[in-house]
């Protein structure tokens, strides 16, 4: 930053920058701390706690997948059958004899106003 | 710390904003000696420029939360050192004689530290030139800071200083060489 110049009106000595800068340092010490507290925030014991906060989500994995029905169980079986209802549509196109014929597709689903669905 | 001495100003503050004590005591060590220069252009006496640099900090890092980190460290900082000098010598008009100098950057005049008298010659009429004038020679010639550094240390720009060491040079010259009898 700066030259040594031999004219300098501050000392040269190195303890006494050493000397007044700890004592500039000290001072700080209570604003800066102030500082610290403030900012704090709201995740800050989150963050000190990680350790822990990641061995109990681990365990609660651990737990939730042991204790889950697995996809071949009664259970799962049975919400399966509840949630996908066959529905009519699904039946005349996928569950019928014979494939349906345009007219009744046409029947089944009408045709958008004019303009619509296109662009 | 060897990281923190790579960082600039601007993050060693920001840091310092979060409670870093580290962080500033960089700044404070980066800074201590340019700002004691700078208080010492105003008091004249080191421990009234102690008191100053000391309040200075003081005020810096109680006003840490309202610096604007987007903008450069080293002019606010300097800004605040300079009002607490101001403040500081309006309470006490006091102004401490000059020591001796010795010699001047890259014009020497006659005056040198074994010629005592020459040497007051030079530092009475240093203390004639006009306030920013011997600030500016102060700092660049006797303390080593570049033009650029003591442009914002003064809060003026780099030209400006320049410009009033040339002209204080010059003016210095025509001093000694008139105290020399080497002119009329």
């Amino acid at each position: 930053m700066m030259a040594e110049n031999p004219v300098s009106k501050l000392p040269e000595d190195p303890a006494y920058w050493r000397r007044l800068s700890r004592q500039i340092s000290d001072d700080a010490a209570a604003p800066l701390a102030a500082y610290a507290g403030e900012h704090d925030v709201w995740y800050g014991s989150l963050a000190r706690n990680a350790p822990w906060v990641v061995a109990a989500s681990a365990a609660a994995m651990l737990v939730l997948w042991f204790a889950l029905p697995t996809t071949d169980s009664p259970q799962v079986a049975r919400w399966f059958e509840s949630s996908l209802a066959p529905n009519e549509i699904a039946g005349t196109l996928v569950g019928g004899p014979v494939p349906p014929s345009v007219d009744e597709l046409m029947a089944q689903f009408p045709p958008a106003l004019d303009g619509e669905g296109t662009r | 710390m060897k990281d923190e001495q790579n960082r600039t100003d601007e993050e060693l503050a920001r840091a310092a904003r979060r409670g870093d004590a580290d962080a500033y005591d960089v700044l404070v060590r980066r800074y201590l000696r340019p700002a004691m220069a700078l208080a010492w252009q105003y008091t004249r006496r080191l421990e009234d420029a102690e008191d100053v640099v000391q309040e200075g900090f003081h005020r810096v890092v109680r006003s840490l939360a309202e610096y604007d980190d987007r903008r450069s460290f080293s002019p606010w900082f300097y800004t605040i050192v300079r009002n607490v000098a101001r403040t500081a010598i309006s309470k006490d008009g006091r102004r401490a004689a000059l020591a001796p100098l010795t010699l001047l950057e890259d014009e020497p005049p006659a005056a040198t530290s074994a010629d005592p008298v020459a040497a007051s010659d030079v530092a009475h009429a240093i203390d004639n030139l006009a306030p920013m004038q011997q600030a500016c020679v102060r700092l660049c010639d006797m303390e080593g800071f570049t033009s650029g550094e003591a442009g914002t240390m003064l809060g003026i720009g780099e030209a400006t200083v320049r410009t009033h060491l040339h002209r204080a040079r010059k003016q210095l010259r025509v001093a000694m060489a008139t105290r020399q009898g080497m002119l009329p």
